[in-house]
């Protein structure tokens, strides 16, 4: 009964509108599952600017307090001081150790160590940090609740981030870009500052807006680094408490009055809006590193006249040096 | 001469781009339907039409009035459209599984059949590629393990054991070394008994062996259309170099 | 090469080196001041519910060559449990989820939606964890209590744990919930990813042989993507492991009782090393503080293998492009 010349005719086929029915039943769920995220999502910036919208006025945006009395102002500028703080312990460690990982590296098993070290600690959880900054950075070195312990309790967080999103940006280069620079003579010094750094600046600076809006966010490591200043900003860099949005929020909806769950509405909603603004700035890298290159392209024009561009046989014929190098 | 495929003024924009830019073309049921093009002529897309692969692609719109078998292509339910058009790719793309299951992938997707017939069928399908000897004892062997040649019978294989009424070729030889190519070449003359073969290909020679039809195509267009492969109709200069550089 | 370089290459090669020494500080810094913890609770630690700091009023006494309070015990079973269940129904809850919303995305919708969506996903990741806790005890707790939860009470009670009684909004559940969101955009990512770069030719072979949308996307999950599926699910574990704030708002925060039902409070590990601090800074023996070391460092361990395991399973390839994640 089953030959070779059988045709379609003859074989039993599956009924497509059984098989269509499951097509129509996973897109279903799918546009379920998505509906259900969004609907979420929605819900969450609905109720805190709700909340937090109806609830802010001048005075709590300009004075310095807690949870009790007086505004967040304190929290607003301590913030952002710790963040900038992280920053500073975590961006030259981050694109300087990205660009060694990009150019230097002689033995893949290093660099491969590295990465994972970079990766494995943006896992370390956020109060493992906290506690290790108490114990260590606040008592041990006695730098007491500060920003220097704050800072350096968020730079351990906002550095692998940066680290591998620099170090990502500088993969995207074009390496024929590098290799003709290596073959005219550039050594690693030129081709990271003239090369890596400036084509990568959209690269590096979506990184520093993403960790910047992790960090913003961050409670964990600073409830026992920075602990909290309801009386003003920090006077000094060590030994003297620092004030943040995100204490506003925990501490705020915990609290039993009215007031404070209105300052953890409007904390809640000054994180979600920045955190949103700076994500959507560095997701969206390529349309803001297309407005940067346009501000920065007689810059660029000059670096790519002086040191890149090559007549193409000179480029082709001495590039065995700059290869070589690369390709370790 | 019977036509299965009647193609009409058929239209493909990729975004503001035209690919293909009002062609009529006719395909012929039992033969060897070859079209010819220079690179980026449309010649692929051509071939995506005709059993919506594009309906998957993003930005592409298709436009035209295309028949099969007399009734509006858009008409067919695409999966059912899919089993009577087959194709087989530019390179060959066996799955990560073993050469039975490469081949009776799509009988077990399509249709329910007991083990010994889908023995029987993959066995037929692999006959008819002249594979079934090569490797009727490795039948469980992983398919990366065979030759480029063998992979790509494996692929028309893999479309035949649904028994299309057309299959569509997409320069079948062109990453082949000669002899698989060949090889590949004898089968496609031998398959028209049984199907209506669509063969893609930018190798002159290839069509003067195999083809029964043969259609030009250039800048998204047929430019000429003839049995065997001699066109002698043809007045614009750019086609008649371009049909210069292949007698070459 | 000249001094400038060498200098050069030498101070680029000690930056990469800091996270490495970062994250080598931390491990053994919270290992030394376990150490005493460690040695006086011994498998205690792991086999006993009831966490007591001691009584602090009378004079320290001296068990296994440590000074501790009289009555302390540090047993971190419920903190444990409490990790496991939460982080557990996080994965049963987002990776079907992740997975359909990847289907929808990746399959289903017009490819000019797919990025501003994913990114839309990845918004979850971003958003601070005290503000999912806000959510949580103002919209989630409330509607659990007085809604969802008497309704699985009444209507799922034949399940072995939802029998309990409902008593507050927060706890496994809630803990749950939020903690799904907030890994629900990581295994999205993963598998958006993993989707994409399998290889055009065989999504393409496999959809003109007739397959439709689902099959082909079936047939990814479960071929070509899986070590990535299963590797960003575990990605997601390690992170709702960790996570604190949201658990310590949302979680209950019970002591010294294990959960009984569904319906129940927790109090995970990254939670009580928050809420116990607090009391355990400036107490006279410290061994307070080993204690939470010692949960520190349980806490970190799991974390870091899971991630690890995350990590090699889904294999760097199939993460790069969701890098700048937050993974």
């Amino acid at each position: 009964m089953i030959n070779s010349d059988m045709h379609g005719s003859e074989i039993k086929w599956k009924r497509h509108s059984s098989r269509k029915a499951k097509d129509a039943a996973a897109r279903l769920l799918g546009y379920l599952a998505l509906g259900f995220m969004l609907a979420i999502l929605i819900s969450i910036f609905a109720y805190i600017i709700k909340g937090g919208a109806g609830a802010i006025n001048w005075n709590i945006l300009s004075t310095y307090g807690n949870t009790s009395e007086g505004g967040l102002l304190n929290g607003i500028i301590g913030t952002w001081e710790l963040v900038g703080m992280g920053l500073l312990f975590s961006l030259i460690p981050g694109v300087f150790g990205a660009i060694y990982l990009t150019q230097a590296v002689s033995n893949r098993h290093i660099s491969g160590a590295m990465r994972l070290f970079t990766d494995i600690l943006t896992s370390v959880p956020s109060i493992v940090i906290g506690l290790f900054g108490y114990l260590v950075l606040v008592i041990r070195f006695n730098l007491g609740y500060s920003l220097v312990a704050g800072g350096l309790a968020l730079g351990v967080m906002m550095l692998p981030y940066i680290m591998r999103i620099t170090e990502m940006s500088f993969r995207n280069i074009q390496s024929e870009q590098i290799m003709n620079a290596y073959a005219l003579g550039a050594d690693h010094v030129n081709v990271a500052t003239r090369i890596l750094l400036p084509q990568a600046s959209a690269g590096i600076l979506s990184g520093i807006l993403l960790s910047v809006s992790i960090a913003a966010g961050e409670t964990a490591q600073l409830l026992y680094t920075a602990s909290f200043n309801s009386a003003g900003l920090p006077s000094g860099l060590t030994h003297s408490p620092v004030g943040y949005l995100t204490y506003f929020v925990w501490n705020g909806i915990n609290q039993p009055s009215a007031y404070a769950h209105n300052l953890a509405f409007i904390s809640a909603m000054i994180l979600i809006i920045s955190v949103t603004v700076l994500i959507f700035i560095s997701k969206y890298e390529d349309v803001v590193g297309r407005f940067l290159r346009r501000v920065f392209a007689p810059l660029g024009a000059v670096i790519n006249r002086v040191f890149i561009e090559s007549p193409p046989e000179q480029g082709v014929k001495g590039k065995s040096k700059g290869e070589k190098e690369w390709k370790k | 001469m019977e036509k299965i495929i009647e193609i009409r003024d058929l239209k493909v924009n990729a975004g503001k781009k035209e690919i293909i830019n009002g062609l009529d073309i006719d395909i012929y049921a039992n033969r060897v339907n070859t079209i010819v093009g220079p690179s980026g002529g449309g010649k692929s897309t051509l071939l995506r039409c005709l059993n919506r692969l594009t309906d998957l692609e993003p930005g592409i719109r298709v436009n035209g009035n295309v028949t099969f078998q007399g009734k509006n292509l858009m008409d067919y339910d695409d999966v059912e459209l899919r089993r009577e058009i087959g194709m087989v790719f530019q390179r060959p793309n066996p799955f990560p599984m073993s050469i039975y299951d490469n081949v009776a992938f799509g009988l077990k997707l399509q249709a329910k059949v007991s083990k010994s017939v889908m023995d029987m069928m993959v066995q037929n399908a692999l006959e008819e590629v002249g594979l079934y000897d090569e490797v009727r004892d490795n039948l469980k062997r992983h398919a990366n393990t065979l030759s480029g040649g063998q992979q790509q019978r494996l692929c028309i294989a893999r479309a035949l054991i649904l028994r299309p009424k057309v299959l569509m070729m997409d320069e079948p030889t062109s990453s082949l070394d000669p002899v698989s190519k060949g090889r590949i070449e004898d089968l496609i003359k031998g398959l028209k008994e049984k199907y209506t073969v669509i063969l893609v290909t930018h190798d002159m020679s290839q069509a003067r062996k195999v083809s029964d039809y043969t259609n030009l195509i250039y800048n998204g267009k047929i430019v000429a259309s003839s049995e065997g492969t001699e066109f002698t109709d043809i007045e614009d200069q750019d086609v008649k170099d371009y049909l210069g550089e292949l007698a070459e | 090469m000249d001094t400038k370089n060498k200098f050069f290459n030498f101070f680029t090669f000690l930056m990469s080196l800091v996270p490495a020494l970062v994250l080598i500080t931390i491990l053994a810094f919270v290992l030394f001041y376990a150490w005493p913890s460690i040695v006086f609770n011994g498998t205690t630690f792991f086999t006993s519910y009831i966490w007591n700091v001691g009584i602090s009023s009378r004079p320290p006494v001296l068990v296994r060559g440590f000074l501790v309070p009289p009555n302390a015990s540090f047993g971190a079973l419920l903190f444990i449990e409490s990790t496991l269940i939460s982080s557990a129904l996080a994965i049963l809850i987002a990776f079907p989820v992740s997975f359909l919303v990847s289907l929808g995305v990746e399959m289903y919708l017009p490819a000019r939606a797919k990025r501003p969506l994913v990114s839309l996903i990845e918004l979850f990741a971003g958003i601070p964890s005290v503000v999912y806790g806000l959510w949580g005890i103002v919209v989630l707790e409330p509607l659990l209590l007085n809604t969802i939860e008497p309704w699985m009470r009444s209507n799922m009670y034949f399940i072995p744990g939802f029998s309990g009684e409902v008593l507050t909004g927060s706890g496994i559940i809630a803990s749950g919930l939020i903690l799904s969101l907030m890994i629900a955009p990581i295994i999205t990512s993963v598998m958006v990813n993993s989707f994409d770069s399998a290889p055009k030719e065989i999504k393409q072979g496999l959809v003109s042989l007739g397959a439709t949308k689902w099959e082909l996307g079936k047939y990814l999950a479960t071929n070509y993507s899986r070590s990535s599926t299963y590797g960003g699910a575990l990605l997601g574990l390690g992170r709702a492991l960790g996570e604190t704030m949201a658990v310590l708002m949302v979680g209950g925060g019970i002591v010294n009782v294990l959960p009984s039902s569904i319906y129940s409070g927790i109090n995970t590990m990254a939670a009580a090393i928050v809420a116990y601090l607090d009391s355990a800074i400036g107490q006279g023996t410290g061994i307070n503080l080993s204690a939470l070391a010692e949960l520190s460092l349980f806490l970190m361990v799991i974390s870091l293998a899971v991630n690890l395991l995350g990590r090699r399973i889904a294999g760097r390839g199939a993460l790069r492009g969701v890098e700048n994640d937050k993974l």
